[in-house]
């Protein structure tokens, strides 16, 4: 899952960013309204967190330019501004949800938890595929009732997967939703990856579930 | 009105005195009238018996003591309805005239006496007495037409002046409603204004009194107004202030225990949050001191500023080398003023303080005290990175901060100058300010010297 923060306050960026990357997202922080358009525009994001006050153009002026110009990615809006009528014009303005400053940064995560359940097509915060599944909330595997421990970019990356079962991803949509823009293109991470996450699921199980398609990518089945 | 005594308002006021006013006056025109008349009456009729008894002794004189009176002048004592009785001296009737044919002579005490006729008429009668002991002429006359007359008008009077009063009450009546109604209307229209709606006036356009008790009203919501925002707005600001440093404590502490650190992550942690803590003390001992010093008057001593500020200098003078910055004082000795010491000390630190933060290496600032006739003035002069002149007039309004960015870098709360403003203001001073962005800026303090 790949997160943009939108957050003028370094300090505070940097806190958001530390509490996301722990929980395995790949997280990329802007400072202000001009730079998050212009990095919305390139990078394709899973969920967008915007703080309301922000140099250049502010969360509102961003939610609004971002959506009338057919962008879909979930917003969660941030403000120390909590007042009802603030939190009205912010969902009216197309955000998702609003959060109030001061957070809790468990409070953070449920609520990205919620806005990624809302665009996949389960509502339950496990994904499953035949007998593998993840539970995104407690960041735990299990494959036919066994635990399977995993990091966090395996867990990322296995996510990514699940959430798009049966789909074939590109190295390149991998890149995107799993690492942040400090990545290095050229580098044998996905592969490197892939074999970890083989060996922990696949490995001493007779039914194969991530394939490799030669010439497109990867991919996550069952029913081969 | 409904809470208001009904017969306590204004206007039943206004009504009764109005009332009681009239009364007065109509009792004591009506009376006064009513006593000239009867004075003139009562005159005429003694004037009239006087001529008559002299008329008739004139007669009696002409007629060499001939007690035969002329049928003319009959004629003319009939006219006016007198009547007489001609006596002698051993007080024997030898004549008589009008109706006195039909009673007596009378016996008179004065000689000028009220009394009854036979019939219980009242009359007057005048003794005339006639030369050299030869009798007397008592004329007489009837009351009856007099005193009906007195009181036909005495009647009147007293039909009339409760009328007049009646009417007069009802103009009161109407006139007092008249008067009041714009009262009731300002009472309507300020009874619906409140915190929620301090915005709205009365408006009420009249010249006269009641017009102004309005524009007085209005005034008066004008400055409650300014005084509402401008509460509201530092309220604001507070909280607005309290949440970030807030918001970093929630953040970092909620981050802290979501997962279990080592005690080396945790220690950074903490002291992270630890700078937090010290940012929100200093915003809440600022916030005091500014409420503190706007609010408690002072007890003004005579305060040496050429001490206080070498005292002050010399004391930052290692702030100012460690910022490689020449701090420099020019004073003439004792130059004193009448204030609060410890607040003095405050203005002159938040000025340095700013100064030195706003300094760069190798920059100067200089602190000059002159004396004037009245007045002490002391500039405090930097070469640091100056205001924009679009920033100057809001440099003293609270949280204002001419940089945003430059607090987390300065720690200062955007108290600091306000502090200072109202230190300024305590000691019956001014403060101003000049600046040129990149050259540096100019404050200048004036404040009263100590006389004894």
């Amino acid at each position: 899952m790949r997160v943009l923060v939108v957050e003028d306050e370094a300090r505070m960026a940097a806190l958001i960013r530390q509490g996301l990357e722990e929980e395995a997202y790949a997280v990329d922080v802007v400072g202000n309204g001009r730079e998050a358009l212009n990095w919305l525009q390139s990078v394709d994001y899973d969920l967008l967190i915007l703080d309301l006050m922000l140099p250049s153009i502010d969360g509102l002026g961003v939610c609004r330019e971002y959506r009338e110009n057919g962008g879909r990615v979930p917003i969660l809006m941030l403000t120390a501004r909590n007042t009802l009528s603030e939190r009205v014009i912010g969902l009216d303005s197309g955000a998702d949800d609003y959060l109030g400053k001061p957070f809790g940064m468990p409070e953070l995560l449920a609520r990205l938890r919620a806005l990624s359940r809302r665009e996949g097509p389960s509502k339950t915060s496990v994904l499953r595929v035949h007998d593998l599944s993840l539970d995104t909330t407690t960041k735990r595997a299990t494959r036919s009732g066994q635990s399977i421990e995993l990091t966090a970019t395996e867990y990322a990356l296995l996510e990514l997967l699940m959430r798009h079962a049966g789909q074939i991803l590109s190295r390149d949509q991998i890149i995107n939703h799993v690492w942040n823009a400090d990545f290095e293109s050229g580098s044998k991470l996905i592969e490197v990856y892939i074999h970890y996450l083989r060996r922990k699921i696949d490995s001493e199980h007779a039914t194969k579930l991530i394939h490799t398609v030669r010439g497109f990518g990867y991919r996550i089945n069952g029913d081969e | 009105m409904s809470n208001l005594n009904r017969l306590n308002t204004l206007r039943v006021r206004l009504v009764l005195w109005s009332m009681l006013v009239n009364a007065l006056l109509l009792i004591a025109f009506g009376g006064g009238i009513w006593f000239a008349l009867r004075q003139v009456q009562y005159r005429q009729i003694n004037d009239m018996l006087q001529l008559s008894a002299a008329q008739l002794a004139a007669s009696i004189d002409a007629n060499n003591g001939q007690l035969t009176i002329p049928p003319d002048d009959v004629a003319v004592l009939a006219s006016r309805s007198v009547f007489a009785w001609v006596i002698n001296d051993i007080g024997h009737v030898d004549l008589t005239i009008g109706q006195a044919a039909k009673q007596p002579a009378p016996t008179l005490e004065n000689d000028l006496q009220d009394t009854l006729d036979e019939q219980g008429n009242p009359i007057r009668l005048y003794r005339y007495s006639l030369s050299e002991n030869s009798g007397s002429i008592v004329v007489g006359i009837s009351l009856r037409t007099v005193q009906q007359t007195l009181q036909t008008v005495l009647l009147i009077l007293a039909a009339t002046i409760p009328l007049a009063l009646l009417i007069s009450a009802v103009g009161a009546i109407f006139l007092a409603g008249r008067a009041l109604s714009p009262i009731a209307a300002i009472t309507a229209q300020a009874k619906r204004i409140s915190h929620e709606n301090l915005s709205e006036r009365l408006a009420f356009k009249s010249r006269d009194e009641v017009g102004q008790l309005a524009l007085t009203f209005d005034t008066m919501l004008d400055r409650l107004q300014a005084a509402f925002e401008h509460e509201r707005q530092f309220i604001g600001n507070v909280s607005h202030e309290l949440r970030t440093p807030l918001s970093m404590l929630k953040a970092q502490i909620s981050l802290a225990l979501n997962r279990p650190r080592d005690s080396a992550t945790l220690v950074q942690m903490v002291s992270a949050m630890d700078g937090d803590v010290d940012r929100m003390a200093r915003l809440v001992e600022s916030m005091l001191t500014l409420i503190r010093t706007e609010a408690t008057p002072i007890s003004f001593i005579a305060v040496d500023l050429s001490d206080l500020l070498n005292g002050l200098v010399s004391q930052l003078q290692p702030l100012a080398a460690e910022r490689q910055i020449t701090l420099a004082l020019e004073t003439p000795p004792s130059v004193r003023t009448p204030g609060d010491p410890d607040q003095l000390v405050q203005l002159f630190l938040n000025l340095l303080d700013n100064a030195l933060k706003y300094s760069t290496a190798g920059g100067q600032v200089r602190v000059c005290l002159t004396v004037d006739r009245h007045e002490c003035q002391i500039t405090v002069k930097d070469t640091g990175v100056g205001i924009a002149p679009q920033e100057l007039s809001q440099l003293f309004d609270r949280f204002y901060r001419a940089d945003p960015s430059r607090t987390r870098q300065t720690g200062g709360v955007g108290l600091g100058l306000s502090i200072a403003r109202a230190i300024v203001q305590q000691h019956s001073g001014r403060i101003q300010v000049q600046s040129q962005p990149g050259r540096g800026s100019l404050f200048t303090i004036f404040l009263p010297l100590y006389s004894t």
